[in-house]
């Protein structure tokens, strides 16, 4: 137990620190508790969308939170899938925040956004194809030339099932994610949320992941609705999305995970405690990693 | 069916109405709990939702006058109208106060509402001035270098998170009994003259502030680049240094 303990929390509270151990989302509602207190939380993951302002506060804040936390960006608009040109506008913005404050790594989704310059602000799937598999490892690849360095794929929630899918899933950002040399985000409520919503096979997925690519797993609440699952990140993460995040850490139970809470957003305390409880499956799966080896 | 094609129609039923899918909806195979139709539709609330939210947060006051079914059917008239070309969600409401104000000028049923374009420019600017550039210190030194010949060319920039407004309605007092959401009948007195004002920001808060009639009138000039002979009258030039020192005027321009 008592190594247990001491593997807990990895809290370094020093920007320059790698990102480690069990991370937050970190939302606008619970910034200024963040920064007046400075909780034990080893790192933050932001919307980089969130703050690509010009001044005022968020700008500030942001500077402040990156001084005291490692801090990585998640962005929601780069529209990676979209056959429209990349906005090299929001690429170059984002370019210049990530370099201004030491953000450790860019992540974004698989899927696209916007089209012909018109802008959904939601996060819309593609047909899983051997046509967009070219385009997403073009344009990934497009995207790290640009920033140099690698960025984090994400899978996303789905609730579209199109016609002309000749790959499944796992395949699809598998193969993306080797072609392109890009780093793989794993968002364990979207496999569960697309397991009931498209019948996908959960243990399929998770056994046929590039498992030395993931850097980063996402935990997440969905909201139950009539006939399915909504992705809605407004709830605590539901138990079995615990399990199947238990079946991937005891693969690779060194790997960053964060708690997502992007609706409803409870009490800073209620995230921690949801960070908590990845931090012990962690440990525990580190322990028995460590005792096989052992 | 290419790529370009799947996402064009995805993308296109989605920011017309539900009607519009339905070429798309061919492109879409029942898999699991969700029929093809269920698909769509669950985008389609996705989208509405997420637009709804941005513009119900800019505009609170708005809002509360018009109820959320009423103005969540305005949103989506609005969305259809002015469909989102920028990926800041920040920036989609820009155009939701010109909406409003033709809508208030051919639906009956807003009549009674012919503020609300005006109430809705206020909010706008209390919300664009939030997320403004920061303003540079103004520069006196160099302003002193600028020789007599050239105040013909010398002109003043404002904040970037100035807004200037001019109006006849009680716009401000209607603005905080909406955004507080009092409940009860409120009665707003009809101002007997026009009320002028500025919003902007003060390191980082937002701040109304009222003007009067040649305050306002000298901020026009100065954001309409005027230069500094038309502004040569001395209680204009008064003006101008209360105007640095509330930060309202930032830089000065020297055209070529």
């Amino acid at each position: 137990m008592q190594v247990l303990q001491q593997a807990q929390l990895v809290n370094t509270q020093s920007s320059s620190a790698s990102i480690s151990g069990v991370g937050l989302g970190l939302r606008s509602p619970h910034i200024s508790e963040v920064l007046s207190d400075l909780p034990n939380i080893p790192w933050f993951e932001l919307l980089a969308d969130n703050h690509m302002v010009e001044g005022g506060l968020i700008a500030a804040q942001l500077e402040k939170i990156a001084g005291h936390y490692p801090v990585t960006f998640h962005s929601v608009a780069l529209s990676l899938a979209s056959i429209d040109p990349l906005d090299l506008n929001y690429l170059a913005k984002l370019k210049k925040l990530m370099r201004q404050h030491g953000v450790k790594w860019l992540s974004e989704h698989c899927c696209f956004t916007s089209v012909a310059g018109f802008h959904s602000h939601d996060l819309l799937p593609i047909p899983y194809t051997e046509e967009s598999l070219q385009h997403m490892v073009q344009r990934i690849s497009q995207v790290q030339d640009f920033l140099g360095e690698q960025i984090l794929l994400e899978n996303v929630s789905s609730y579209a099932s199109f016609a002309q899918t000749t790959i499944s899933e796992v395949d699809f950002i598998t193969a993306v994610a080797e072609q392109s040399d890009c780093l793989l985000l794993i968002d364990v409520n979207n496999i569960y949320v697309n397991h009931i919503n498209l019948a996908t096979d959960v243990d399929d997925y998770i056994a046929k992941l590039p498992y030395e690519r993931i850097k980063e797993v996402h935990l997440a609440g969905f909201d139950e609705r009539e006939g399915f699952i909504l992705d809605a990140h407004n709830n605590p993460v539901a138990e079995p999305v615990w399990e199947l995040y238990k079946q991937l850490i005891k693969i690779i139970p060194d790997v960053p995970t964060l708690i997502e809470w992007d609706n409803d957003i409870p009490s800073l305390q209620t995230l921690m405690a949801e960070a908590e409880k990845a931090v012990l499956i962690k440990n525990a799966m580190m322990y028995e990693a460590s005792h096989v080896t052992g | 069916m290419s790529l370009a094609s799947v996402e064009h129609e995805f993308l296109y039923s989605l920011i017309h109405s539900e009607d519009y899918g339905v070429d798309f909806l061919s492109q879409l195979v029942t898999v699991g709990s969700l029929p093809v139709e269920k698909q769509l539709s669950i985008y389609h609330a996705n989208v509405n939702g997420a637009h709804q939210k941005v513009l119900a947060q800019v505009y609170p006051a708005c809002f509360n006058i018009l109820g959320e079914d009423y103005f969540n059917q305005l949103c989506f008239f609005y969305r259809c109208e002015y469909p989102s070309t920028k990926s800041d969600l920040n920036v989609y409401g820009q155009y939701f106060p010109s909406f409003l104000e033709s809508r208030v000028t051919t639906r009956e049923e807003l009549s009674d509402f012919e503020y609300l374009g005006e109430l809705a420019k206020l909010e706008w600017y209390w919300h664009k001035s939030y997320f403004s550039d920061n303003d540079p210190v103004f520069d006196f030194e160099n302003l002193a270098t600028v020789s007599e010949e050239n105040y013909v060319k010398l002109s003043f920039t404002l904040s970037f998170s100035l807004s200037l407004h001019a109006t006849r309605y009680p716009l401000i007092e209607l603005w905080n009994a909406n955004v507080q959401k009092l409940t009860g009948t409120q009665e707003f007195l009809m101002p007997d003259s026009m009320i002028y004002f500025c919003v902007f920001r003060e390191t980082f808060k937002q701040v109304i502030e009222m003007l009067n009639e040649k305050q306002h009138a000298c901020l026009t000039l100065i954001s309409n680049k005027a230069s500094l002979l038309e502004l040569n009258d001395a209680e204009l030039q008064n003006e101008l240094l209360f105007f640095i020192e509330k930060g309202w005027v930032t830089g000065f321009l020297l055209d070529d």
